[in-house]
């Protein structure tokens, strides 16, 4: 990389960090370590904190507890503009009055650089957001993919030590969104930069990030790699929010050496490894709708569980069958669609969840529909 | 649909209907707004033999006529180029903080802002006066015993008396401020925070992202300041002393029965006021006007000092925006009005420095003079005035707003009202007069209802201007489709969908209708006859020295502007 636009990479760390809006607690005593050139996301429903969180870092806002350090700096009191944060904004608040040549060399051109080195900076980073030809144009006249391009690029050309993604892809067309995905995770990854991004998308999180903090109510539920995260999730929470799972309550009936069996509501018996609940424990089932076999009539086998169909949607690939349980719950299950068909409203079914597959936690204290909120 | 067979031909009811209100709205906006403004154009063309000989081959004076208008115009445009920089001067900071900053009081500053624009100039005059140059003023506060200034003391360099400049100031400056700040709240803040986390310092940000995005509201706000300033006449005819100003000159002129003159430097200030509005609304009204400010790049060499100065000024001197403005508003907006309250406390029973009771407050109005009754009289007719002239011009103006959204040919009628408004308005009143008066059609006589006539004139642009700005700043369109689809007929939608929600426009427009009818000097001088209203009472009372009696007529009318300030506040906040 050449010297100019080269970032000076940094490592973050926030300790403690609060943030109160009158009675609200939008922040609630994050800490987090962010590692030098990770791509780092905080993933969270609406309202959990998350872009509070990046204003915080980037100095817009004024933490009332905690501290921010940049490679050890303790920055709490540096202004934004001194602060050398790259900000991509969801709407992209790319200067309407200004071409994406004078956008992206806005940057470096009020931090006083010599006109040689803003004129290569602005070339560079054009070029690398293949750009270049459109340098004359105004922002109104791009399509929302090349506008949010410009944003990054006028974000990378200040010379930021740190990028901030403000839900970068939220203002793109679901297609479009897939694709600038890997797009906007090499550009990243080519300079190197540390970046923290924010998005409500589990699969935008999931896809693009090194690692993933999960935010709820201003709290940090989760920080892990997307492959942990997807596989053990430590509560209901994420499991919920960032898979496609069923939950029921039961009460642990035996523990031996091969894994519990727990009792469901209404008698069923499920069979688990886990071994971590004692006898007589209140608890929480959680199985993936694609880890719940499903068998046309009703079959004997140990651990089944019977109902009707009661829904089918169709996913494309997959389709989704909801089975109305003869307990009374609900089960979802994903097949591939080569499989579903042979399925109608009204069969009678045997279901079956892998005892492999579930997770079990301890019964939450709100209660479960709490937990399940994602709004 | 129903059809009607008139005159053995058939006609959709609805669209002869809407053909009807169409030509009969076109029609009134034709005879009370546009003939009035522009019929002196044509009285001057068509009297061009005479004005001629009056103006330019006088057998008596010559083209002394033509030499004094050219001096008058170029005085009085001096004066409104250099009000207009002040006001861009004390606007912009003011502006700024008002659309960015929160703070206790905030709504207080507001209101004084707008004040200039709702009291009656005649009474702001005088108390501007008495403030500055006699000894009930600032000099009497510092001990001078005397006033701070002389009446006729002129501003070295730019040549203009201290009065006049600081009164015209003041009563223009709420044009930039208003319009500015509504442009600045218009704007995303996120552009101004992108820019600051790309490294600019707080002034940089203003000067490269706020400012140039607001740069059209400012130009708008200076055209209007520079025309009233051009225009005005209640204030400045009691500061001016020994000078003349162009609207005070047509007043002037007008009394003495010089109509050639007179209409000839109202017919350049027509042609002026417009030629300068007309554009500007083109410019400012089309959507893709990007002020392209010179590049950044091309001027670096002095760009890397400018920010290094802007990052100082940002740190250390953030408050000298908030000083400055606030010792602008208190000086010249508050402190005039704390003298007059003074005053008429002072001068209440008798001359506080000469103890004689005829200098009193009292005497002058139970006395033989009996002011009080002429002020009563003359407050009846300004409320008579107002109250009919607004309501004529609400009507006029919902019209004028219906078709100007509904027909694409009307569009232009929007940028044509503007004129009205930058018009002076002592020209308009002897065009109204040369118009209705004995010497024109010879249908109305000067008095209460050629006043009406001639504040109709600017009141149906005020009402218009308000009521559009609602209009278009709440998607009416949307739920008139709405209701249109749910079965509603076109009446059914503007009365119970249209008028409800654009009903704070009309009432803000109908106040500030009323605001202006009741402060109007300038036309009303010449229209009136023997029929005073209160702003042209204090003048007269002025003229006659009854310093005392324009004391307690001044305290009056800023007490009812406030009024009218206050209901203004509740209206246009809800």
């Amino acid at each position: 990389m050449e010297e100019g636009w080269c970032l000076s990479v940094i490592n973050i760390k926030l300790i403690g960090l609060t943030k109160r809006f009158g009675t609200i607690t939008a922040v609630d005593n994050i800490n987090l370590d962010i590692e030098r050139g990770e791509l780092f996301t905080i993933l969270g429903p609406t309202g959990a904190g998350k872009t509070t969180t990046l204003k915080l870092i980037a100095g817009l806002l004024k933490p009332d507890e905690g501290e921010i350090y940049f490679d050890g700096q303790l920055v709490n009191d540096v202004p934004p503009e001194e602060r050398d944060v790259g900000f991509v904004f969801q709407g992209y608040a790319l200067f309407p009055h200004m071409t994406v040549w004078e956008n992206v060399t806005y940057g470096p051109l009020v931090r006083g650089m010599d006109p040689e080195k803003v004129e290569r900076i602005g070339r560079e980073i054009l070029s690398k957001v293949h750009l270049l030809e459109r340098a004359d144009s105004y922002p109104r006249e791009l399509s929302g993919g090349m506008q949010q391009r410009v944003a990054l690029a006028r974000a990378l050309a200040s010379g930021s030590k740190l990028l901030l993604l403000d839900e970068p892809l939220s203002a793109l067309d679901a297609r479009l969104r897939e694709e600038l995905r890997f797009e906007l995770r090499n550009i990243v990854k080519e300079t190197g930069a540390t970046a923290i991004q924010v998005t409500h998308d589990k699969y935008e999180a999931l896809q693009l990030s090194d690692r993933i903090a999960i935010l709820r109510k201003g709290k940090v539920v989760q920080v892990d790699t997307p492959m942990n995260l997807f596989t053990k999730p430590n509560s209901i929470f994420v499991a919920n929010f960032i898979c496609d799972m069923n939950f029921f309550e039961g009460i642990v009936k035996k523990v031996s050496g091969e894994g519990a069996i727990i009792e469901l509501r209404g008698g069923p018996l499920v069979k688990t490894l886990d071994r971590t609940h004692r006898v007589g424990e209140r608890v929480v089932v959680a199985v993936r709708f694609e880890d719940v076999e499903i068998k046309p009539g009703e079959t004997k086998r140990p651990y089944a569980i019977y109902g009707k169909v009661e829904r089918i949607s169709f996913l494309g690939p997959f389709i989704r069958i909801e089975v109305l349980l003869d307990n009374g719950e609900e089960v979802s299950v994903k097949l591939p669609a080569t499989i579903g068909y042979k399925f109608e409203l009204g069969d009678r079914v045997t279901t079956f969840l892998k005892p492999t597959k579930i997770i079990v936690y301890s019964y939450p204290r709100a209660g479960l529909a709490e937990e399940l909120i994602v709004e | 649909m129903q059809v009607i067979n008139l005159f053995g031909k058939k006609i959709n009811v609805r669209s002869f209907l809407s053909r009807i209100f169409l030509t009969a709205t076109l029609i009134s906006l034709g005879i009370f707004v546009f003939l009035p403004t522009f019929y002196l154009i044509s009285f001057t063309f068509l009297g061009w033999n005479e004005v001629y000989r009056e103006v330019f081959a006088n057998p008596l004076i010559g083209d002394e006529h033509w030499q004094q208008i050219k001096g008058i115009l170029i005085f009085s445009f001096r004066i409104a180029l250099i009000s207009v920089l002040i006001d861009i001067l004390i606007g912009i900071p003011l502006g700024y903080i008002l659309a960015r900053k929160n703070f206790r009081g905030k709504g207080v500053i507001e209101d004084l802002v707008t004040l200039p624009l709702v009291i009656p100039t005649s009474a702001f005059g005088f108390a501007t006066l008495i403030t500055w140059t006699t000894i009930a003023g600032i000099g009497g506060f510092l001990g001078l015993g005397r006033g701070l200034v002389e009446l006729n003391y002129v501003v070295p360099i730019v040549k203009i008396p201290f009065l006049i400049l600081i009164v015209h100031v003041t009563l223009t400056f709420p044009y930039i401020v208003r319009i500015f700040k509504s442009k600045l709240e218009e704007l995303n803040p996120e552009f101004e925070i992108a820019s600051r986390s790309l490294g600019a310092s707080v002034f940089t940000t203003f000067r490269s992202i706020a400012f140039p995005q607001a740069l059209p509201g400012l130009f708008s706000g200076a055209v209007l300041a520079f025309a009233r300033s051009l225009g005005e006449t209640g204030a400045t005819i009691i500061v001016a002393g020994v000078n003349t100003t162009a609207s005070i000159a047509i007043v002037k002129w007008e009394l003495e029965f010089k109509i050639a003159p007179a209409s000839f430097l109202g017919f350049l200030l027509i042609v002026i006021a417009s030629s300068m509005i007309l554009p500007v609304e083109y410019v400012v009204s089309r959507e893709r006007s990007t002020s392209s400010l010179p590049n950044l790049t091309e001027m670096l060499k002095i760009e890397k000092y400018l920010l290094k100065f802007e990052k100082n000024v940002s740190r250390k001197l953030y408050w000298i925006k908030e000083v400055v403005s606030f010792i602008f508003i208190g000086v010249c907006v508050i402190l005039p009005i704390l003298v007059v309250l003074n005053s008429v406390v002072l001068y209440w029973n008798a001359d506080p420095y000469t103890g004689k009771i005829e200098g009193g407050v009292i005497y002058q109005l139970f006395g033989p003079a009996n002011y009080f009754k002429s002020l009563i009289r003359a407050t009846a007719v300004s409320l008579i005035v107002a109250a009919v002239s607004t309501y004529i011009s609400v009507c006029i103006g919902i019209a004028a707003v219906i078709i100007i959204e509904k027909y694409r040919f009307c569009r232009s009628i929007r940028s044509l009202l503007k004129v009205p408004l930058v018009v002076p308005t002592s020209t308009l009143g002897l065009s109204m007069i040369l118009l209705w008066g004995p010497k024109g059609l010879g249908l109305v006589n000067p008095g209460i209802w050629l006043i009406i006539l001639t504040h109709i004139v600017f009141s149906v642009p005020v009402v218009v201007e308000s009521t559009l700005a609602s209009y278009e700043g709440s998607d009416v369109e949307v739920y008139e489709e709405a209701a249109r689809s749910l079965g509603a007929t076109p009446y059914d939608v503007a009365e119970t969908v249209t008028l409800p929600i654009i009903k704070r426009g009309i009432f803000t427009g109908a106040i500030l209708s009323f605001t202006h009818s009741l402060g109007e000097t300038g036309a009303t001088f010449i229209v009136m006859g023997r029929d005073a209203t209160v702003s042209t009472l204090v003048v007269n009372m002025v003229e006659a020295l009854a310093i005392p009696a324009a004391l307690f007529a001044s305290t009056y009318l800023i007490a009812l502007s406030l009024i009218l300030l206050f209901a203004f506040r509740k209206i246009s906040k809800g």
